[in-house]
């Protein structure tokens, strides 16, 4: 549309050179469009080719890029082996019940903080505590978790990543939270009070069925943060409360050679993740800026 | 019976900022109060005070004569109807309607009962099992009303719930709100910056600026009596005509010149004047026509616009030295743009103001 | 402002408080007290039944006077200052690219979806999908560049190439993050300006960098704090690429942590390079705040 308008803005005898320069901006950007493609969409389908290869087709000389000789026996392996069944288990239990916790508390601060004014300014003493600790490196808290854990004999069980992963998630569900509430209309609250409603009926008949998709969005997000995370992991559990991140990543030190099962496995852990990003595609912006930018 | 309202010397601060400035305001069982002034005058603060939404700073909120001054909206039996409709938009129209009965814990037939009643009265019977999101402007309107009148009140508050129709909608509106109100006698209280709808729809008015009550009364008593310059110029439409003007004596009578115009001056606006020299002259635009009144003067002018209301036409006149004054005609007065001739002044309606203070006189 | 008015809701609103700010508190206020002490202390933890003495700056002093540590640190910051312009650059291209009009809107809206792919790959599995892509040996990466004469390499089985391995790998995978903010930026610019300029005659350059991208400002502000904070923290797929390896050629500050702690129990000598690292990241985390509490001024109540 607009192009048109700006050729017949010009004059008969450039049009021609318009035009040509005009294909090459496009066969360019489509040559970079395919780039790009490439780099996204090869990765993805070498990882599910290797973990369909016969073991004997991993190591040849040039590497084989397409075969219809396909084995599903690394992915009964992953998926046969009792300890992966566990440790999928662990993550999904640990994963569940931090991003529930975190996601509960976290939403009835980010609620207090948006619409309550509390005394000696705690509202910004609060919101600057929880964006610190939204800030903090993981392994700076990493080594004193292990040896508190150690002391209360919880190492190496799932209650010990349950207590790390809700710390973890608990200051960005608040954060996050608090842009959606933020974007609540004050006036339908006020209504509530001039309609009668305490503070917690207010919050548990209007504002809650009002932000239960802002909270879906951010348990999501929780989810898979917790559910990928290694280092804390890595730390607190050893042998019986391990997740699938440890596992995946310990396949490099113990069985560097079972590319098939540790590329299946790694594409069982990440399909949960994806089929939750692509619910939240529209809120992804949102997240990745901790709600800076609404998206 | 309708309840009485009290607004005690109410005042607002945050921070530094005055938002109401001792604010009392007396309202009669069953009347029609509307708060009227610009943005950022504080007559939507002195409702949220009135609604429990917001604590004066001092003052107190009186009904039926009790200091109801610390307690909420429930205990103090208000209903609001607020400027964004705020209905709940996860709830339908019946569960909207019916929700501020079910925080009171009233009984679910009894609810039933209502709400079909209030649907009844607000002509929204067929839209009870709809969502918010599902209705027109108006529709939505109807059920902030709706659930604003479903239960007893002792006091119904209206934050500009006209100012989102548009505007054809809006003046019907006006007269079917006017009418619901009056039929019920509910006690009311309703915050607009439309001075038209002030005019129309209140028993009374109280015009705000700056945090404080200029004028109360009457539309009409405020309209022909504006208590200084900012109520002379806010109330009505056209805007009064408002000329710095001299006191002076024509042959030993009282006259006003201002510009072009050289009035002469009742003995009771002359009394009023006493020995101020400036003054600021007030006229209505229906108060200045091309036909003579009963008791006029006049000045000599050109039209330069006519802008055309359909049953009148608002002139804009312009004298020799310049200055600018409107005016009003019936529909076919035959003058138009370019006519120039004389123009008179209805002596009966001149207001003067006090330069200084900008009190009427 | 709601609720000024009712004090019973301060009441239910410390109630409301109450889980999410104990956690806090034994979640962070809890550990950082223990990692600070621990921090001033010795611990022979060779000694069975040991306990941990506070013992003054040693840890700091020794920490601080050792190449290694300082090591870690640097390579903290080359891998972020090289990724990130690299990221800023790439991923304005890639925005500008998937909101060109000259780009179908389907296929661009296609690719769109498909970045999410590398963005929501978990980081373990990030660093493994890319130790197979680059096996020097059986890798297809190297076997394809020797297809057009290039290489191979060594990747991140070399001590000199491991570095700019991993800044090449977190580009690809995080480089996403950078075009999708930006995308949205550009899809809510007001088109009347751009317009405008084009009826003024400039040029698609013109408009590009004296109308489309300075009112991206805020937009590139944040992404840059993000990114940076992200970037310094960034463990997980390291860890699975390379492992701090090879040597501790790839041993940034959070795995020089780590190792220190968990490999050669270090406890104290862990926790004063924790702290210093928290206090290195200081002052970025006050600038964010700063720019964090400014933008939430509307929806704080003081």
């Amino acid at each position: 549309m607009t192009d048109l308008a700006l050729m017949s803005l010009r004059p008969a005898a450039s049009r021609a050179g318009f035009r040509w320069r005009s294909l090459v901006g496009q066969a360019w950007r489509y040559g970079c469009l395919v780039v790009l493609l490439a780099v996204i969409v090869f990765p993805i389908y070498w990882l599910v080719l290797n973990s369909l290869k016969h073991q004997r087709d991993f190591f040849t000389g040039p590497p084989i890029y397409f075969t219809t000789d396909l084995t599903l026996s690394h992915w009964q392996e992953a998926l046969g082996n009792p300890l992966n069944q566990k440790y999928l288990l662990n993550t999904a239990i640990v994963t569940a019940v931090s991003t529930v916790l975190a996601t509960l508390a976290g939403t009835l601060c980010a609620y207090v903080l948006a619409r309550i004014r509390l005394p000696f300014r705690l509202n910004r003493v609060l919101l600057i505590s929880i964006l610190i600790a939204r800030l903090f490196p993981p392994v700076s808290l990493a080594i004193p978790y292990y040896l508190l854990m150690r002391q209360l004999g919880l190492l190496d069980t799932l209650p010990a990543l349950v207590i790390a992963y809700t710390g973890l998630a608990l200051p960005f569900v608040t954060w996050l939270m608090l842009t959606f509430f933020q974007d609540l209309p004050r006036e339908i609250e006020r209504a509530a009070m001039v309609d009668g409603c305490t503070m917690f009926q207010r919050f548990r008949w209007i504002v809650l069925p009002m932000s239960l998709s802002s909270m879906m969005v951010t348990a999501i997000f929780v989810f898979m943060g917790v559910w990928n995370e290694l280092l804390y992991s890595l730390t607190l559990t050893s042998l019986s409360a391990k997740t699938i991140p440890v596992a995946i990543a310990s396949f490099v030190g113990d069985n560097a050679l079972a590319w098939g099962q540790m590329s299946a496995l790694s594409i069982a852990s990440f399909v949960p993740i994806l089929l939750m990003a692509l619910t939240v595609q529209r809120y992804l912006v949102r997240g990745i800026t901790f709600g800076a930018v609404k998206g | 019976m309708a309840s009485t309202l009290r607004l005690e010397r109410i005042t607002k601060r945050f921070g530094d900022f005055v938002a109401v400035d001792d604010v009392t305001v007396d309202i009669a069982p069953g009347e029609f109060t509307t708060l009227v002034g610009p943005s950022g005058c504080g007559k939507t603060t002195l409702l949220n005070i009135a609604a429990a939404l917001e604590r004066p700073s001092t003052g107190s909120i009186v009904i039926d004569g009790r200091d109801m001054t610390e307690f909420n909206a429930r205990e103090r039996g208000i209903a609001m109807v607020f400027q964004s409709y705020a209905l709940y938009p996860h709830l339908t129209v019946r569960q909207n309607l019916g929700f501020p009965l079910r925080v009171q814990k009233v009984p679910k037939a009894e609810i039933a009962r209502r709400v079909n009643e209030a649907a009844d009265l607000m002509e929204i019977g067929h839209l009870l099992n709809r969502k918010p999101r599902e209705l027109s402007g108006g529709q939505r309107q109807r059920v902030a009303i709706g659930r604003a009148v479903i239960r007893p009140s002792t006091v119904c508050l209206l934050d500009e719930p006209l100012s989102n129709l548009d505007a054809a909608l809006r003046v019907r509106v006006r007269a079917e709100l006017k009418l619901l109100f009056a039929r019920m006698g509910t006690t009311t209280m309703f915050v607009t910056h439309d001075q038209s709808e002030a005019m129309t729809m209140s028993d009374r008015v109280v015009v705000l600026k700056d945090g404080k009550v200029q004028q109360q009364g009457a539309p009409l008593e405020v309209y022909r009596n504006p208590a200084n310059v900012f109520v002379a110029s806010f109330i009505g439409s056209p805007q009064m005509n408002l000329l710095p003007g001299q006191l002076a004596s024509d042959d030993g009578r009282p006259a006003v010149k201002a510009g072009a115009l050289d009035l002469g001056l009742s003995a009771g606006l002359a009394a009023a004047a006493g020995a101020r020299s400036e003054i600021i002259l007030g006229i209505r635009a229906e108060d200045i026509a091309t036909t003579p009144f009963a008791n006029s003067s006049k000045f000599s002018a050109r039209i330069e616009l006519v802008e055309h209301l359909g049953n009148s036409a608002i002139m804009h006149y312009r004298t020799a030295d310049g200055g600018r004054i409107l005016g009003m005609e019936m529909r076919d007065s035959g003058v138009g743009t370019g006519w120039s001739g004389d123009v008179h002044v209805n002596l009966d309606a001149v207001k003067l103001f006090d330069s200084k203070t900008t009190a009427a006189l | 402002m709601v609720a000024d008015f009712a004090r019973d809701d301060r009441k239910v609103a410390m109630l409301f408080l109450l889980p999410g700010v104990g956690a806090l508190l034994v979640t962070y206020l809890v550990p950082l007290a223990y990692s600070l002490g621990l921090s001033f202390s010795e611990w022979d933890i060779r000694k069975p039944g040991a306990q941990w003495v506070l013992s003054g700056f040693g840890n700091y002093t020794d920490l601080l006077t050792s190449e290694g540590f300082w090591r870690a640190g640097l390579r903290s910051l080359i891998f972020t200052l090289a990724a990130l312009p690299i990221e800023l650059v790439l991923g304005t291209m890639i925005a500008l690219l998937l909101t060109s009009e000259m780009v179908s809107s389907k296929l661009s809206a296609l690719t769109r979806v498909l970045m999410l792919v590398p963005l929501m790959l978990p980081p373990v599995v990030l660093g493994i999908l890319w130790r197979l892509l680059l096996n020097v040996n059986y890798g297809p990466v190297n076997s394809l560049l020797g297809l057009v004469g290039l290489g191979p390499f060594t990747w991140a089985a070399a001590p000199d190439t491991a570095m700019a391995t991993i800044v090449l790998v977190e580009v690809i995978a995080n480089t996403s993050v950078v075009s999708m903010i930006l995308i949205g930026g550009l899809l809510s610019l007001p088109p009347e300006p751009i317009r405008a300029a084009e009826v003024d005659g400039a040029g698609p350059w013109r408009i590009l960098f004296e109308i489309k991208l300075p009112q991206l400002a805020s937009y590139y502000l944040i992404i840059v704090l993000i990114r940076v904070m992200d970037l310094l923290k960034t463990f997980d797929f390291i860890y699975a690429l390379t492992g701090g390896g090879p040597g501790d050629s790839t041993s940034m500050l959070n795995l020089f942590i780590y190792r220190v702690g968990q490999r050669f129990l270090d406890y104290p000598m862990a926790s004063a390079a924790s702290w210093v690292f928290l206090v290195a990241l200081l002052p970025l985390s006050i600038w964010l705040l700063i720019k964090a509490v400014a933008s939430s001024k509307d929806y704080l109540n003081d």
